[in-house]
């Protein structure tokens, strides 16, 4: 049987913005202040009184073609065969490549430790056959996570039922986290107001 | 029970709507997927961590959490999957509820004051001492024959079962609380109406959802509950409009918002409720057989309200109302959330009674997908029963200003002691903040700085709010994750449930649960005989477990304290509970004083006995109701004596001179506002509770600084840009504050969240560090500098003169670009 | 239709001035090597006293560059992992291999030249040679293939570094020649050649070809700028971001005007033999390269991704 590989659904037609997700990452992961593995964007957009606001939630997208690790000097970052991208704390040396590389900066320099950092996908979890913790705690059960290798897989179905996107296709990354109902605007990185 | 998100999925409506959103997913799907919850893993070690069951107490909500532990250390918390409310999830507050624990400005041991009141000056003391001197003042107290003049006011009380028989047997029923800043106005129209206050939205089986004045994917009473089953209930193809003044995530994830003038939304209620009497799409049984008016009276009596008139008012295109008024009823099951924007006004209790209305003649009282009366689950209490106080001061409870304010007026409980309504000798404070959450947080500390109004002030916190700044005495209270209580909440499954909140670690420093400190006092005072030799709160529990009808038979304290949560599996959701008839043995008296009888008129079966020899005057007289010569269970009244009907006409409201029929009430300060006077409204958000979790560094990390939310047409005319500072001036202060130009607003009204602008509580929202604070937490790493604004300093104190609530949405104001111009 | 954000989090930038300062020095031990190579290897009469002061320069800025890079990790102690492993996809694994290698080779040269012996190491300096002209590369390639941005990934970059290599090559050299005591100039220039006064005297080729550098990398830099002009949303903020916005400064006083124009006005001009204007015009057209790294660097990263 092929590898697995591990990947997330974010469906935002359930996803209400609550950033449970965001918390239950700091504290499963004891995350400090300041940077975060997984966070919400909220994009607003509309014109009296049509306005909507757009939610996007934001993890490591776990590339199958990930720019940090193919940028990484030390191999401190890698691919797992399971597609779990991680950073070995004990070979990093900070140098910050992976950071600057990531199209969608889901990586930081830790303050306290000076290696870089970000989501894994909560492997020690998913090890251990247990959904990441900001699966477990979705209130509105929008993020869906699994092996996308299994044809009878949660994931599987969602992303070869649905028009998935995922962010920056253009940026050659293939990421394993996919959004169903995702806002352009919000997709986009753009500071424009 | 092994939850994977397979098994999830199988499980009953919810796991239809998630299939249903989700497409054709194959039946023949492989049971492989990982698992949901119950389980947590060290990520430094590998190890599982040690589970306990708990209940969270980030908001009342009550979820069934489970924290798990390492190395005695509380290092995670998730939702408890045998919950059967919240299934195993939990919002960002109560994910942070870690914070909480392990606040590095948590008060760790008694503290007296030293210098003059509120000047921060404290002096660790031991537990023998500050129990000493309490004991000491409440028994001069006691002794002086003038109980009442000990006064116990709280906020988040999920204590009552000893509060209750501790001050029972004190003697004094002088106990303040805080519903009136938040929904009594709602619940005194719901007691009104249909007896129990509270209601359960069935959204998970609802087809239409209209949200009035609240925001139930953000905040709620039982949030988390609601909030899933209405995001399920979307999914499943649901329509959902909401009424708001700003674009709340709620109206933003709704099918249309339509931002409606403040004060109105009972008038629209009455506007579409006059849209389906008019057009026949009313629920005639249920309005002739269950509610004391018939569809002819209400013909006329909502004739006058014209959707043209509602447009007028609030705003909303009169065939927008008529097009709602149909698909509400029509679109079945519907349902309204109404909460705090709805009832937080002058007119607030009427207009949850017009809700109330709607609902009724739509048919959607107590059914499935509808409005259903609460159902929550009945622990035993292995306690007694000390008689009941009656003494109590004035001013907590002011029947002569408010006769229907059946949850008190707490905004004036201070205002009222300040003005002497009331002697005070003891002010105990328990989980209540009122300079910080009350209107006129000014006022409020004027009188607790005054020592003549309140000469000794005892209050039990955990950490130092701006209330315990103005204490004589700190008791170090434990946090609701090293604690004991029996808990429960109204269930969205409709079938009642308890669960069981138990300490998962064991209380910091010196700290102690209130629980406990009462038990304690109460056996010093010498009033202890109810504690049946009680000892502690985990006592308590655990008798109270091996005494609960169906816990006992699965287990009792064995059962729960390892599952957490207990509900009967084999019961099903028993809809439309008032028409339940009543059993012969049901008729029968209970002894030889007492006699069952009917009213004629109404049809109220009730007794009399000693204390009621004559007439039905209270709820505890009432038996049932009689209907075309059958007895059923009726609207059960709760506190009001109402028929057992569901009172759309109200002799209650007309005993004490108010509409007796639901109807618009303009509120008077709105009347008169001059053109460049907005609407100052103010709202939560999804990460925070009240006042009380920014001390949780993981929440104000998320929301520290706050904005006034501005309609761009609004803000151009007075020159503000996004990010300018504002003055926001009402009669009773001003406030600078950052514009945040949204054009989710409407354009004559400027709302702002009140989480913010703490001055205590700790580092991480008030930028100080609380006198016993210890370490530095994660100083370093603290990255916000600005702690916003606090709008309760400009909101007068105003009361509904039904329902007792705090108008906190009506408060008029100017708002102008400060000199200091860009902030 | 507008959009505006109303929550994100932010993003601290990996990189900042120091790295700035890296790649300036690094290029300035690129482009001294290559023109003490050049003068080695070609044979160019009169310029022995040159080749030699850039033959010192280019150990010496080679090892602050390394020093610099290693300063700047997160975990110096640890700086010995790019050599235990190598990464053949990322441009700092092969970075630092290349300018470990440069710095040897840069200093066993150096050696020789202090021996006077370096006619007789051609092949060393063939091969220093070659390194340093894969530092420019190296160092463009780690912005190009280092964050989606606009201003990075071009592959104008290498070409344009390996300009300012030679920018501030050889201004370093002027620059340090001209400070240098008369007696050390005696020594360099032992062979008796192009020693005079208190200082090495470049000859006045060596400035126009520090002007001809100049040039070329405003030409790079108008025809990157054009580009992006038309691009992207990102690419349009962020050119207009450089000549209007929060780097104008320094693009168009730092790099534009002091670090360019009145260099190339000094260096191809009338004050040409004045060494004191020379040295001013070289320290210039160092701060102008360090000037435009500073707008690469930060203004590259000034724009959020997501």
């Amino acid at each position: 049987m092929a590898d697995k590989r591990f990947g997330m659904v974010i469906d935002l037609r359930r996803c209400h913005g609550c950033k449970a997700c965001q918390v239950a990452c700091k504290s499963e992961n004891d995350v400090p202040l300041g940077v975060w593995r997984s966070w919400v964007k909220e994009v607003e957009q509309g014109t009296y009184p049509n306005v909507k606001r757009h939610f996007l939630p934001r993890l490591c997208n776990h590339c199958e073609h990930p720019a940090c690790v193919r940028n990484c000097p030390t191999g401190a970052s890698y691919k797992r065969p399971d597609g779990v991208v991680l950073v070995d704390r004990n070979k990093c040396i900070g140098c910050r490549y992976c950071i600057a590389s990531c199209p969608y900066q889901s990586r930081f320099l830790l303050a306290d430790e000076k290696v870089a950092d970000k989501c894994t996908f909560c492997a020690h979890r998913v090890d251990q056959g247990i959904v990441p913790a900001c699966v477990n705690t979705c209130i509105a059960r929008a993020r869906i996570f699994g092996d996308l290798n299994d044809p009878n897989s949660e994931v599987r179905q969602l992303v070869d039922s649905h028009p998935v996107q995922v962010l920056k296709p253009e940026a050659g990354q293939s990421p394993s986290v996919f959004y169903i109902g995702a806002d352009d605007n919000a997709m986009r990185g753009s500071e424009a107001g | 029970m092994e939850l994977t998100r397979r098994t999830f999925l199988k499980l009953g409506a919810a796991g239809a709507a998630t299939f249903a959103i989700n497409g054709s997913l194959s039946g023949a799907a492989r049971a492989m997927e990982l698992k949901l919850g119950g389980k947590d893993i060290s990520r430094l070690t590998r190890k599982e961590r040690q589970a306990i069951p708990s209940t969270c107490m980030q908001c009342v909500t009550a979820c069934g959490i489970i924290g798990y532990v390492e190395d005695d250390r509380l290092v995670k918390l998730e939702g408890n999957p045998e919950a059967s409310n919240n299934r195993g999830r939990m919002c960002a507050r109560g994910q942070a509820g870690v914070n909480q624990v392990y606040d590095p400005d948590r008060i760790l041991y008694p503290m007296r004051r030293v210098g003059q009141r509120g000047e921060g000056k404290w002096k660790r003391i031991t537990w023998d001492e500050a129990l000493n001197e309490i004991t000491a003042k409440l028994k001069a107290v006691r002794d002086g024959g003038k109980p009442e003049e000990f006064v116990f006011h709280y906020g988040r009380n999920r204590m009552s079962w000893i509060l209750d028989p501790f001050m029972n047997a004190f003697g004094s029923a002088s106990v303040g609380n805080h519903t009136s800043i938040c929904e009594a106005s709602k619940f005194v129209a719901q007691q009104s109406m249909w007896g129990p206050y509270q209601d359960v939205n069935d959204v998970a089986n609802a087809k239409y959802i209209l949200v009035m004045g609240c925001n139930p994917l953000e905040a709620h009473t039982v949030h988390n509950a609601l909030c899933q089953r209405v995001i399920d209930a979307r999914a499943a193809g649901a329509r959902m409009v909401t009424f708001d003044v700003r674009l709340s995530n709620t109206a933003a994830r709704s099918d249309r918002w339509y931002p409606i003038k403040p004060g109105t939304d009972g008038l629209v209620a009455l506007a579409m409720a006059n849209v389906i009497i008019q057009n026949g799409l009313y629920d005639e049984e249920f309005i002739e057989t269950w509610t004391n008016v018939t569809v002819d009276e209400l013909k006329e009596h909502l004739a006058q309200f014209t959707t043209e008139m509602a447009a007028r008012e609030s705003g909303v295109p009169a065939a927008d109302i008529e097009k709602i008024a149909v698909e509400f009823a029509t679109i079945k099951p519907s349902t309204v959330i109404s909460y705090r924007g709805m009832v937080s006004h002058y007119n607030g209790m009427m207009n949850e009674r017009c809700v109330m209305l709607l609902e009724a003649i739509a048919g959607n009282i107590d059914v499935k997908g509808g409005r259903c009366l609460k159902r929550t689950g009945k622990w035993a209490n292995p306690f007694g029963s000390p008689k009941e106080a009656k003494a109590k001061i004035g001013a907590v409870d002011p029947k002569k200003d408010y006769p229907l304010a059946a949850h008190k007026v707490a905004q004036e409980v201070l205002p009222r002691i300040g003005k002497g309504e009331g002697k005070v000798q003891v002010y105990w404070t328990y989980c209540i903040n009122p300079p910080y959450v009350m209107p006129d947080g000014n006022r409020q500390m004027e009188v607790l700085k005054d020592e003549k109004a309140i000469p000794f002030h005892v209050c039990s916190d955990a950490y130092y709010s701006e209330n315990a700044a103005l204490a004589d005495l700190i008791l170090p209270d434990a946090t609701y994750l090293e604690r004991y209580d029996p808990e429960t909440s109204p269930s969205f499954t409709i079938v009642p449930f308890i669960q069981v909140r138990q300490a998962i670690t064991n209380p910091l420093g010196e700290s102690r649960p209130t629980q406990d400190v009462l038990m304690e006092l109460a056996r010093r005072l010498g009033i202890g005989d109810f504690l049946n030799g009680i000892k502690d709160s985990a006592e308590y529990l655990r008798k109270a477990a091996d005494a609960t009808e169906g816990l006992k038979d699965v287990g009792g304290w064995e059962y729960i304290r390892k599952v957490g949560a207990w509900y009967d599996k084999g019961k099903k959701p028993d809809y439309k509970s008032y028409a339940k008839e009543l059993k012969p043995e049901d008729l029968k008296p209970k002894s030889k004083d007492e006699r069952i009888v009917v009213d004629g008129k109404t049809g109220t079966v009730y007794k009399l006995d000693k204390d009621h020899p004559d007439k039905y005057e209270s709820d505890k007289q009432y038996v049932g109701i009689r209907i075309g010569g059958k007895y059923y269970k009726g609207f059960k009244p709760y506190k009001f004596p109402i028929s057992g009907k569901f009172e759309i006409r109200s002799a209650l409201m007309a005993k004490y001179g108010f509409p007796e029929l639901p109807t618009y009430i303009p509120i008077p300060t709105h009347q008169s506002m001059k053109p460049d006077e907005l609407i100052l409204t103010t709202f939560k958000v999804n990460v925070h509770t009240q006042s009380r979790t920014q001390n949780c560094k993981w929440l104000t990390e998320i929301h520290n600084d706050n904005a006034v939310w501005i309609n761009p047409v609004t803000a151009a005319k007075r020159g503000v840009a996004d990010g300018d500072l504002v003055k926001v001036t009402s009669k009773v202060g001003s406030m600078e504050v950052r514009a945040r130009v949204t054009e989710g607003i409407h354009p004559g009204v400027v709302a702002v969240s009140f989480h913010s602008g703490h001055w205590q509580y700790g580092r991480y929202c008030s930028g100080k560090k609380a006198p016993a604070g210890v370490g530095d937490g994660e100083d370093r790493h603290v990255w916000w500098k600005n702690f916003g604004v606090l709008p309760n300093l400009i909101i007068p104190v105003a009361t509904d003169p039904i329902g007792g609530g705090q108008a906190y949405m009506d408060t008029v104001v100017t708002v102008d670009k400060t000199q200091a111009g860009r902030g | 239709m507008n959009a505006s954000i109303v929550y994100d989090v932010f993003h601290v930038n990996p990189f900042g001035w120091v790295v700035a300062v890296y790649f300036t020095v690094s290029a300035m031990a690129a482009g001294a090597f290559l023109l003490a190579a050049a003068v080695n290897l070609l044979g160019l009469k009169g310029q022995q006293a040159v080749g030699r002061t850039a033959a010192l320069v280019a150990p010496l800025a080679g090892a602050l560059a390394g020093l610099l890079l290693i300063a700047e990790l997160g975990r110096p102690t640890r700086f010995w992992r790019v050599f235990t492993h190598f990464n053949p996809a990322s441009p700092v694994s092969w970075g630092a291999f290349i300018l470990l290698a440069f710095i040897i080779i840069a200093v066993l040269y150096a050696r020789t030249v202090l021996a006077g012996k370096e006619e007789g190491s051609r092949g060393l300096v063939a091969a220093g040679a070659a390194l340093a002209c894969l530092i420019p590369v190296y160092t463009g390639f780690e912005l190009v293939r280092g964050r989606v941005s606009p201003l990075w990934n071009s592959p104008l970059i290498p070409v344009l570094f390996f300009f300012a290599a030679g920018v501030v090559g050889l201004s370093a050299v002027v620059l340090i020649g001209s400070a240098l005591t008369a007696g050390v100039a005696r020594r360099l220039g032992a062979s008796g050649v192009a020693a005079a006064g208190d200082g090495v005297a470049p000859a006045a080729g060596l400035g126009k070809t520090i002007a001809f550098f100049l040039a070329g990398s405003l030409v790079l830099v108008v025809i990157q700028l054009l580009a992006l002009a038309g691009a992207s949303t990102e690419a349009v903020t962020i050119v207009r971001k450089v000549l209007a916005g929060r780097f104008a400064v320094l693009f168009w006083g730092g790099y534009l005007a002091v670090g360019t124009v009145v260099p190339f006005v000094i260096f191809t001009g009338r004050g040409a033999g004045n060494r004191t204007l020379q040295a001013l015009a070289s320290l210039l057209a160092v701060l102008g390269v360090f000037a435009l790294r500073l707008v690469d660097i930060i203004g590259g990263q000034s724009f959020p991704l997501n």
